[in-house]
């Protein structure tokens, strides 16, 4: 046996081993509600985390307040930090649930799919996708970008770990946040996390009235994706304005 | 005088389901804008060189309301055209010369028989056999639904949740009480999940399936699925 065969052998192995797990997750429709309930939390989060950044224009008082608030809410009445556990305990198991249907699905799909065979040739003409189109088709490519976007943006602004992070300062939310989008590849970075923000929450919604049922009519159907559309852009754009103020000195 | 352009044609070659298929390039002469895409074939096999065989292809009614034909132009089912079954589909969206692919609908659940027929008929009735025959007809009827398979072929996910779905949310009127109700559509559902692929709410399906059915019909599945979850009876 070469080591081409040995190769080939482990990798039909793995993937039978993955195909198995695959076929013992729960029935898709289930997938589908946990991905809709975990997407639905990630998305109130980006809501309510914009809000909070925002308050980085009522200056470093403000902000540091904030921060500071975020820590000891709930306390003295429950142990410092309970309800910050709390909510991060609640992201990180719709991050387990989210990214465990999403490969489950994603294997069920590609087991049901065969692409046609042509090789890739431009659209017939009046079938050329729009943004929206082409967004709503990139779930997989956004939601990568976004999990790794949010890797980075925890090591560099909540850990403070080199090399995400610039000079980190343990409680100085404000500076910490200023001195790390200062860094021109951050900023960068931190904009394009934005536009998959945007086209990642405008498909979600639109598949959460799908895969709850609630979409049952088109003007509840066509509100949803709209909302979407709203809702990921205005989240998308709030937080973008962040780092661009920072690289124009508006913020420092 | 008539128009007649030549296009040329890659047309999938398959002798057998098990046998190995490939394009084959031919050029289509005499083509009119009004030529459908089957016609498009018929002018194909009457100019194939001496000694091949004729293309097969799935043929009906060949006005639309069958759902027997299909295939895949460009990789979109049906054809270019939104809406329209294979046989309805003009080739006026190409100019003379242009070069045209022309393939069997392409999903797992749709074994290819030969060149351009597929089976589409076994999966799509495994689903209608879930909800016990005649109920499962009727319901797709009165969706609309003409059974053509287009929307599972046009989907990336390989996903038939447009027919399930145009199913679903006409059968629960056909039932005879709660208990059946549940019952056949929990069949339907489980049914369409081991033969069909999960949906992404894309809407590809909604561009090509001839019928027009609407993408709100994707979410009977759910609604079905979480009502036959919930405890209280209806009566």
């Amino acid at each position: 046996m070469t080591s081409s065969d040995i190769a080939g052998d482990s990798l039909s192995a793995v993937l039978r081993l993955a195909e198995q797990a695959v076929s013992r997750m729960p029935a898709t429709p289930e997938l589908k509600l946990a991905m809709a309930s975990s997407g639905t939390i990630f998305s109130a989060f980006t809501v309510a985390h914009m809000m909070g950044n925002l308050q980085v224009y009522m200056g470093q008082q403000k902000f540091d307040d904030y921060a500071h608030f975020l820590r000891t809410v709930g306390s003295p009445v429950l142990p410092r930090g309970t309800v910050l556990w709390f909510f991060r305990l609640g992201l990180l198991a719709s991050t387990v649930a989210h990214l465990s249907c999403a490969a489950a699905l994603t294997v069920r799909a590609q087991q049901s799919a065969s692409r046609p065979r042509a090789q890739k040739r431009t659209r017939p003409r009046g079938r050329r996708r729009g943004v929206w189109e082409v967004a709503k088709r990139s779930m997989r490519s956004t939601g990568t970008v976004l999990g790794l976007f949010a890797a980075h943006h925890l090591a560099d602004l909540t850990l403070g770990i080199r090399p995400a992070a610039a000079e980190h300062t343990p409680g100085a939310a404000y500076q910490n946040l200023v001195t790390s989008l200062q860094r021109p590849p951050v900023a960068a970075l931190y904009l394009a996390a934005m536009v998959a923000l945007a086209a990642h929450t405008a498909q979600g919604i639109t598949q959460v009235g799908n895969d709850t049922g609630l979409a049952a009519d088109r003007r509840t159907r066509q509100r949803l994706a709209l909302a979407g559309r709203v809702i990921g852009t205005g989240v998308a754009l709030g937080n973008a304005s962040i780092p661009v103020a920072v690289q124009l000195r508006l913020v420092r | 005088m008539k128009i007649t352009n030549t296009l040329t044609v890659d047309v999938w070659r398959q002798s057998a389901a098990q046998a190995q298929g490939r394009f084959v390039t031919y050029d289509v002469t005499g083509v009119s804008p009004e030529t459908t895409v089957l016609e498009l074939l018929d002018l194909l096999n009457a100019q194939l060189p001496e000694g091949e065989a004729p293309v097969k292809f799935d043929d009906g009614c060949r006005e639309g309301n069958c759902g027997k034909c299909g295939v895949m132009v460009d990789g979109v089912a049906h054809g270019p055209e939104y809406n329209k079954a294979s046989c309805q589909q003009h080739v006026r969206a190409f100019r003379n010369g242009d070069r045209v692919q022309l393939e069997p609908l392409r999903a797992q659940s749709f074994p290819v028989l030969a060149d351009l027929t597929v089976d589409k008929k076994k999966a799509l009735r495994t689903v209608v056999k879930a909800a016990r025959g005649p109920a499962g007809m009727k319901a797709l009827t009165n969706a609309g639904c003409i059974s053509c398979g287009a929307c599972v072929a046009a989907c990336p996910n390989g996903s038939g949740q447009l027919f399930v779905g145009s199913l679903l949310t006409e059968l629960p009127p056909l039932m005879k009480d709660d208990d059946e109700r549940r019952e056949r559509t929990a069949q339907v559902i489980s049914t369409a999940d081991e033969t069909f692929g999960p949906c992404s709410t894309l809407g590809d399906c909604t561009e090509v399936c001839p019928a027009g059915l609407p993408l709100e019909n994707l979410s009977a599945v759910a609604r079905e699925h979480l009502r036959n979850q919930g405890k209280t009876r209806h009566t």
